[in-house]
């Protein structure tokens, strides 16, 4: 209940939460303070007193003799809500809690409404047949107004222009980072280094992806050259031989004259120089499965990595 | 003033732009939520003072890495809140020394610095201290560990839901419920004492 301290009279609800206590500290002080000058609420506390005290002052009235008895063997003829020793570990459903109070817990999570359905309504049943328990009950309101009332405490009134003074002077003392003669080249080694990795398992699936076009490019090329025919020569010059004819075929119409293009030749002598050098082959197919593994690795950050970062701004310590 | 009417991503992306206008309605938004729980944490307002200034200086020289996606006033309350409790770290102030310095050497020491913390309320600093701090509730949420503080204050002061203060602490949200709960029942607990002595 937030009642907050405002012109005017108390209400029927202040006067019985200030009855029972139930109010913070501030708006007991408040409705004290009024009570000091409104004769008219004073009358009115003291008809609520007088109404508390005569509800206080009823006494226990005693049932006639063997009440207990007959409940107890009601109890037992309706066995049903009786809980059952035994096999309860058998019984799905939550257990029953019978006979115990509510634990510090259950207050305040009912207080912040956090108990479930059902949890609410046993500890509601259990609140209004246990008046040690709802004493406590105010106790805990009594905490929770008390927390509310708390409220903001105000800075110096210099406290703005100061922040804003440190911030001119730390600027100033430190003009922008120094500019850097290849501003793009550092930007992009930044971005790169995000891509990396951040945990072991990160590096594990990276070091799988790097490796695994690699070995099947191996796996193929093992198949392909343990046939006694083939060689890496043989291979090239089939493949030379295929894409200059096709090439020649396509450029007929154009002109003769092919091999004389300068690029042509170059192409060609490049060939040769690969089908010579075998570990050229090698190189290329390393930087080829590199570059797959690459792109299967941006594809995987993309999807999977950590949200959290993402979600969470950066916080400068 | 138009800036009054922007949400806070938008005051805050134009705070980036480097408008002091900007700055200027952030602080207004914010210094009093924030001043409130430094001050409340270290209990000492010039301290108090500076550590949420520092914070505000802290997160304006970042403005350009905040996120949108995030909520600034959870930003600035983590920024607050680490740096607080770095100072407190820093100085051991766990608990401010109602009870005499905890670095006194023996009983006699510790009611000798005792007695200078009980008259010492004289500055003006200090009656302002007393008298906003000096309510038995103010001063049994002194008496909490600062992670205790710090739940207790965003949950009833600002009014955080349970996953908002774990992501401004950077604390799982069973830690943040656990830590409430103890909290509160520390505090009723003391103030039962306080009632029956
Ligand atoms: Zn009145
Ligand atoms: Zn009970």
């Amino acid at each position: 209940m937030s009642l907050s301290p405002r012109i005017g009279h108390l209400s029927p609800d202040e006067i019985q939460e200030f009855l029972e206590g139930g109010l913070s500290a501030r708006q007991e002080a408040w409705v004290r303070g009024h009570l000091d000058v409104c004769p008219r609420c004073r009358e009115e506390v003291q008809e609520w007193q007088g109404l508390f005290a005569d509800l206080g002052g009823l006494g226990e009235l005693v049932p006639r003799e063997g009440f207990s008895e007959g409940v107890l063997a009601r109890l037992r003829l309706n066995p049903s809500s009786v809980p059952r020793k035994g096999w309860w570990f058998l019984r799905l459903g939550p257990r029953r809690r019978v006979d115990t109070h509510l634990s510090a817990r259950a207050f305040q999570e009912y207080l912040e409404g956090r108990l479930g359905r059902r949890a609410q309504e046993r500890a509601e049943a259990h609140l209004a047949a246990c008046s040690p328990c709802r004493e406590e009950m105010r106790r805990w309101r009594r905490l929770w107004a008390d927390l509310a009332d708390l409220g903001h405490l105000s800075p110096s009134p210099q406290f703005a222009e100061g922040v804003l003074l440190r911030l001119r002077a730390r600027s100033a003392e430190a003009p922008a980072p120094a500019p850097s003669p290849w501003p793009s080249i550092v930007r992009g080694v930044g971005r790169a280094q995000r891509l990396l990795p951040r945990s072991p398992r990160g590096w594990a699936v990276a070091g799988g992806l790097a490796l695994a076009p690699a070995l099947v490019a191996t796996a193929l090329a093992w198949a392909v050259f343990s046939h006694p025919l083939v060689s890496v020569e043989t291979v090239l010059t089939y493949l030379l031989w295929k894409t200059s004819s096709a090439l020649a075929g396509a450029l007929a119409g154009a002109g003769g004259g092919f091999f004389e293009n300068p690029l042509v030749a170059g192409l060609y002598s490049l060939f040769q120089g690969v089908a010579r050098a075998p570990w050229l082959l090698g190189v290329g197919s390393f930087l080829f499965s590199l570059g797959c593994a690459v792109s299967v690795w941006l594809l995987y950050r993309q999807f999977t990595s950590p949200r959290e970062s993402r979600r969470h701004a950066h916080v400068p310590s | 003033m138009e800036l009054r009417h922007l949400p806070d991503h938008e005051v805050a992306s134009l705070a980036a732009r480097g408008r002091e206008p900007a700055f200027r309605e952030l602080l207004r938004r914010y210094q009093g939520p924030v001043f409130s729980l430094v001050y409340r944490m270290v209990r000492d307002r010039a301290t108090a003072e500076d550590l949420a200034q520092e914070a505000f200086v802290r997160a304006f020289q970042a403005i350009g890495t905040f996120d949108p996606a995030f909520k600034f006033s959870s930003w600035i309350f983590k920024i607050a809140h680490n740096h607080t409790i770095d100072h407190l770290r820093k100085r051991k102030l766990d608990t401010v020394s109602l009870e005499g310095s905890p670095y006194s050497r023996d009983d006699e020491d510790e009611a000798r610095t005792r007695m200078e913390v009980a008259s010492a309320g004289e500055t003006p600093e200090q009656v302002l201290e007393a008298r906003e701090l000096g309510s038995r509730l103010e001063e049994a949420i002194g008496r909490l560990r600062p992670e205790y503080r710090a739940v207790v204050l965003l949950r009833h002061v600002e009014g955080y839901a349970y996953d908002e203060i774990a992501r401004i602490l950077d604390l799982p949200l069973g830690t943040v419920k656990t830590f409430l709960h103890r909290a509160r029942a520390q505090l009723k607990e003391m103030l039962e004492g306080v009632l029956e002595s």
